[in-house]
């Protein structure tokens, strides 16, 4: 799943270098934390959410499919190096 | 750097584990991408919901190669093409009570998307007009059909 994210991410934001996908496993979930370029942050995000919207759906289609249970969250670092939150 | 449809939506669906083969036909009014794919009812999804999903996400990532791209209408298994005849008979057999009976008829609530293919069937038509209406809490409107005078 993590291609797939992979894939997608760098294909839809101007600085693909600055594209990085954690995987976090946790109780049998994988949870996959995306840093982007700050400037690619709301391509990601698109118009009232549309786009990440259309990537996470698609990733629980690819999920089922495949019998794994997996989710994805933005995580914003702060400019100034404090705690990261979305 | 040209956009590469036929790649961007095979490259796609693999990365989702479906095995894909994608075949690009020209139409007017842009490409038409046709999915030939194993488990073509998972990613058509409920309501063709899947299948507008993957056609949304390779939009943007043509658009991302390059911004003059034109727009790909994704198809599976002809899904697209069923969905749109039967919403062709639904309109013409509005359009009939309408002219028959001089009633207004309303629609159910539809996306953008079908109901520009509702508004096309009709809009030679000489006996009825359409107009969208908003319905409160979607994005969806209805089509109000009424006689034309």
């Amino acid at each position: 799943m993590q291609a797939f994210l992979d894939y997608v991410v760098k294909g839809l934001v101007e600085r693909p270098d600055a594209v990085s996908i954690t995987p976090v496993e946790r109780d049998g979930i994988t949870l996959f934390q995306l840093r982007l370029h700050p400037t690619d942050v709301g391509k990601i995000i698109g118009r009232k959410g549309s786009t990440i919207h259309a990537i996470r759906s698609l990733m629980q289609v690819g999920a089922a499919k495949k019998g794994i249970r997996c989710s994805l969250e933005i995580v914003e670092e702060e400019v100034d190096g404090s705690a990261p939150q979305e | 750097m040209a956009a590469d449809p036929k790649k961007t939506l095979e490259e796609l669906l693999r990365h989702l584990g479906f095995d894909a083969t994608v075949e690009p036909h020209e139409m007017d009014g842009g490409l038409l991408l046709d999915v030939k794919a194993d488990d073509a009812g998972r990613l058509i999804g409920r309501q063709g919901q899947t299948l507008s999903e993957v056609q949304y996400i390779a939009n943007r990532m043509l658009f991302q190669q390059d911004p003059s791209a034109p727009k790909v209408t994704v198809d599976i298994g002809g899904y697209r093409t069923q969905a749109r005849d039967a919403l062709v008979q639904k309109a013409l057999a509005a359009a009939e009570k309408v002219r028959r009976w001089g009633d207004i008829v309303e629609l159910e609530p539809l996306n953008a998307f079908d109901r520009r293919i509702i508004h096309n069937a009709l809009k030679d038509n000489p006996s009825v007009e359409t107009h969208s209406v908003e319905v409160e809490g979607t994005e969806k409107k209805v089509i109000i059909l009424r006689p034309r005078h």
